[in-house]
């Protein structure tokens, strides 16, 4: 059975290019358009791995991430940053927050699959 | 005379650099998405002006103060008011016009990330379908050229039918070559018979010597008997049977004679058919051999040149599948532009405001301390505008990964 994997970005593209990437390696996608609509995805079903951007409405990255990591089932899974952010500053709060890795737009697809594998396997 | 007084207290090269700092400041902020062009320049003329206008406000009013401070006389003084009660009045009079160009440039920026966003999208949806149809392409063609599954199988096949058809061909050609081989013994074997058969005529011929010799002594011996009389004619009943004997021998021989005649001519017939025959049908088969093998081979090549291209189909299948990936990386500029834009959208609207604050200040007090105030709050509001700008990338390759 194949994994699941929430891609919460606020940008149309952004998603479909994940989602994309990620189906052709044989994950499950499912999208979400803001960190808030994350956080309700992520309760209503479990996820292998979280896949998210920063700088979003309503709700960014880093509070998703922290709301989250509150979560008894999102404790220790994997959630990965995936931003034009790119400044020590900003990934140092990601770590903070609990965030497992910081990946810098654009994303190559290839190494995508890489980390990804890498975290979930 | 005022416009003569003003430049010569307030430096023409400090208005100059203002011009163009300002200039250069709403430039670069737009000039990146260079489908605004008109109202880009529109802007740039406007801010350019604005901001010159501004500088030489507080220009004017640094140079105002040093004459006070040096005890400049009132003249002086009441042509500055002057001066700053006219560029007030113009800041007034064109603010509308010059908050409609910036919000122009406003609404461009708007307009331009949401075309850059749905062309963005149906390009993502094109290189997913094409990525997918690759995809398929390269599936249908390795299972044809690999060494498992359907293509081995119809290869295998193919390849069965080929070797089968050409066993065939040489078991057919065997025999072919030897029924020939047969025919010819057999031809061989019936000239014998030919021989054997003459031999038999000749033999015939000594029979018929034999019989005609007979005849002539049976008549020689029926003569004597005639002249012997009565004594003989007893010598002559037996010398006329011998007669009879002999014509019916040399009636059975002529018989024999034509019915080996027609036996002849029936085999010379059966041995002019089994030549025919045996040359023709091994000339046959030998050119039928070399079509065939000529064929299989041909064959062999086609189907070697059909496994090579589809190996080479599978790789620029490959190949397009990596081009497909560079172009997902690269369309992902359009997630990264709108974040520039967004940003620039901040500026337009802060230089908005800026022409709201001065409006309204120029409106309350005409006096330039709060304005200056009003300035220096907008200035520092864009540098942290510049500072939280969360695009840091300035060309499109794959980003940073760090896993913590």
């Amino acid at each position: 059975m194949s994994k699941t994997i929430l891609a919460v970005d606020d940008s149309a593209s952004i998603r479909q290019m994940v989602a994309f990437t990620l189906k052709s390696a044989g994950y499950d996608v499912v999208e979400a358009v803001d960190g808030q609509d994350g956080l309700e995805k992520a309760k209503a079903k479990p996820v292998a791995l979280v896949l998210t951007d920063q700088n979003m409405p309503r709700m960014d990255g880093l509070s998703l991430v922290k709301h989250l990591r509150a979560l008894p089932q999102y404790k220790t899974a994997p959630i990965l940053m995936l931003t034009t952010e790119s400044s020590d500053q900003m990934k140092a709060q990601g770590k903070a927050a609990g965030a497992t890795g910081w990946l810098v737009k654009p994303f190559d697809p290839t190494k995508l699959l890489e980390v990804v594998k890498k975290v979930i396997g | 005379m005022q416009q003569n007084t003003v430049p010569a207290r307030y430096p023409l090269r400090v208005l100059v650099a203002h011009c163009v700092a300002g200039s250069a400041l709403v430039a670069l902020t737009v000039l990146a998405f260079d489908r605004l062009e008109g109202s880009t320049l529109f802007l740039i003329s406007l801010a350019a002006g604005a901001l010159g206008l501004a500088a030489w406000w507080s220009g004017s009013t640094h140079a105002r103060g040093h004459a006070n401070a040096s005890g400049a006389d009132s003249a002086v003084d009441q042509s500055q008011v002057d001066t700053d009660g006219a560029l007030a009045s113009a800041l007034r009079r064109h603010r509308q016009a010059i908050v409609a160009g910036v919000q122009c440039v406003g609404a461009d920026i708007g307009r331009s990330d949401a075309l850059l966003s749905e062309a963005v999208t149906t390009l993502a949806e094109s290189f997913r379908r094409m990525h997918e149809l690759t995809h398929e392409q390269q599936s249908i063609t390795l299972g044809l050229a690999s060494d498992t599954g359907a293509g081995t199988r119809q290869r295998n096949t193919f390849e069965n039918f080929v070797a089968h058809s050409a066993s065939a061909m040489q078991a057919m050609v065997e025999n072919v070559v030897n029924n020939s081989r047969v025919g010819m013994t057999l031809v061989s074997q019936m000239e014998n018979v030919d021989t054997q058969i003459k031999g038999a005529l000749s033999i015939l011929g000594e029979v018929e010597g034999i019989s005609k010799q007979t005849s002539l002594l049976a008549l020689n011996a029926a003569i004597e008997a005639a002249r012997a009389g009565e004594a003989g004619r007893g010598f002559a009943v037996v010398a006329d049977e011998v007669r009879k004997l002999s014509s019916r021998t040399q009636h059975f021989s002529e018989q024999i004679r034509q019915e080996i005649g027609k036996v002849c001519t029936s085999l010379n017939e059966t041995e002019t058919h089994i030549h025919s025959m045996a040359s023709q049908d091994m000339t046959f088969a030998l050119h039928a051999k070399r079509e065939a093998d000529n064929m299989t081979s041909h064959v062999s090549e086609i189907n070697a040149e059909v496994a090579r291209a589809l190996q080479s189909t599978a790789q620029i299948g490959e190949s397009m599948q990596c081009r497909v990936g560079e172009a997902v990386t690269a369309l992902q500029f359009q997630d990264i532009t709108t974040q520039l834009l967004n940003n620039c959208r901040t500026r337009v609207e802060t230089i908005v405001a800026m022409f709201d604050a001065i409006d309204g200040e120029l409106a309350q007090t005409p006096g330039r301390a709060p304005l200056d105030q009003v300035l220096g709050d907008l200035v520092a509001s864009t540098q942290q505008i510049e500072a939280r700008n969360p695009v840091a990338q300035k060309q499109l390759v794959g980003g940073d990964i760090d896993l913590f």
